[in-house]
């Protein structure tokens, strides 16, 4: 295995992924996109809604806002001590309101105001509603963790896609000049030297084969290889794309770890006629013993020391 | 994630993993290939929108197929970290 960052921002990361089988790398890509917890609004309360959109189309906007996400402060709401109800320990608050000053006035995500100053929008420009002069909007909402499964709103990236690496070859004793593989390339892989098609930006190439195709002395050969890849994640601001595929394959880890401890340790000889009745009764015992334990006591603790700065009652 | 064990022989081990789909059973699968006692691995994935999976895995009996598919699981983890340890290194080193 070997990995090489091709070209870094604050919300994208490209990177080279060599020697990996291609089911290992496309299922963290589909943990990235569905199983990696942000926040996302949850809940939204409307106290006052004079604009002309309804309440749930202002709530389901809110609720497509990306949030700041951080994973130290907050626990899944369904394994909180307060059991899903919310709380504290599992939602960020937040609240807006905005009457318009003049006709045309667009109410934005900077209207709202968080009240953990670590969870807030990625941006303060993002529309909500427009509004006509002296409209009001009154709205209490609450953040909580979530995974892309459940909703898109709650997926971290944008993006998270891979390729195989492309090899485009010209044979250059075959290549008659006639031009037409740099005509129907689109990705500009090709160019004219010398009256001779030379590959000049191979890593673009997308497999498409026109080239083969279209090339009437088949001077030209694409082809891939199966278990290197070109790694693309495009965060939507939640979090650092670095920190998405750290945690991606946290999540991978310890779906492997359960499935372990679920399976039974020494394997009993049972007869295929009742299997249910056995089996069944067989990983209960791990899983009882494992799961209540871990979450709880991290929720505790972790928590607990940082939920004094910030109760609300 | 929950399982329901079907079958459970020297041979053959025939499983139904709750709450799980192509993510968890495709690298499995893939893994299993590797191991040369094994004589089939695959799964289904029987509706998408029930969040469940089949897998089925057979050997030649001289490993029982639950220790295969274990093995399997224990060595996607190990790649799992080596891939982290490749990761932290390649953004140390851009
Ligand atoms: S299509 Fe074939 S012959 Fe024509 S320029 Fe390209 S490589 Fe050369
Ligand atoms: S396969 Fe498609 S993208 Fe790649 S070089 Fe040929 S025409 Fe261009
Ligand atoms: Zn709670």
């Amino acid at each position: 295995m070997k990995v090489t960052v091709l070209e870094q921002t604050d919300n994208t990361l490209q990177m080279r992924v060599e020697e990996v089988r291609p089911g290992l790398i496309n299922a963290i890509r589909r943990i990235m996109l569905a199983e990696t917890p942000t926040m996302a609004i949850e809940e939204v309360v409307i106290l006052e809604n004079q604009s002309p959109l309804f309440d749930e189309i202002i709530a389901h906007r809110l609720g497509l806002v990306p949030l700041k996400t951080n994973y130290d402060q907050y626990v899944v709401s369904s394994d909180c001590t307060c059991e899903g109800v919310g709380c504290h320990l599992c939602q960020a608050g937040f609240t807006m309101e905005v009457e318009a000053p003049e006709d045309g006035f667009i109410a934005t995500t900077g209207d709202l105001k968080p009240q953990d100053p670590e969870v807030v929008p990625v941006s303060d420009k993002i529309p909500i509603a427009k509004l006509a002069k002296g409209q009001r909007i009154v709205i209490e909402a609450y953040a909580r963790l979530g995974i892309g499964q459940d909703h898109a709103k709650w997926q971290p990236v944008s993006t998270m896609a891979y390729k195989m690496i492309p090899h485009v070859k010209v044979d250059t004793n075959k290549c008659d000049g006639c031009k037409e593989c740099v005509e129907v390339c689109f990705r500009q892989v090709f160019e004219m030297q010398k009256d001779k098609a030379v590959v000049v930006d191979e890593k673009n190439c997308t497999l498409c084969n026109l080239c083969v195709e279209t090339c009437d002395v088949q001077a030209i050969a694409v082809s891939h290889d199966e278990n290197n890849f070109i790694v693309t994640i495009e965060s939507t601001g939640a979090l650092p794309p670095m920190t998405i595929f750290e945690k991606g394959l946290d999540v991978f880890r310890k779906k492997y770890e359960e499935l372990i401890t679920l399976l039974p340790g020494r394997v009993p000889k049972v007869t295929p006629k009742k299997p249910r009745a056995k089996k069944k009764a067989l990983p209960k015992k791990p899983k009882k013993k494992k799961e209540p334990k871990a979450p709880a006591s991290k929720t505790k603790t972790k928590t607990a020391s940082k939920s004094k700065t910030k109760k609300k009652k | 994630m929950n399982i329901n064990i079907i079958k459970n022989t020297s041979r053959e081990l025939e499983l139904e993993i709750e709450g799980e789909g192509h993510t968890l059973c495709n690298p499995l699968r893939e893994i299993l290939f590797e191991d040369a006692h094994l004589t089939f691995a695959g799964y289904s994935v029987p509706h998408p929108l029930t969040r469940s999976a089949r897998f089925i895995v057979r050997t030649d009996g001289k490993v029982k197929a639950i220790n295969s598919f274990k093995k399997a699981a224990k060595k996607l983890i190990e790649r799992t970290e080596e891939l982290r340890t490749e990761f932290k290194k390649a953004l140390k080193a851009a």
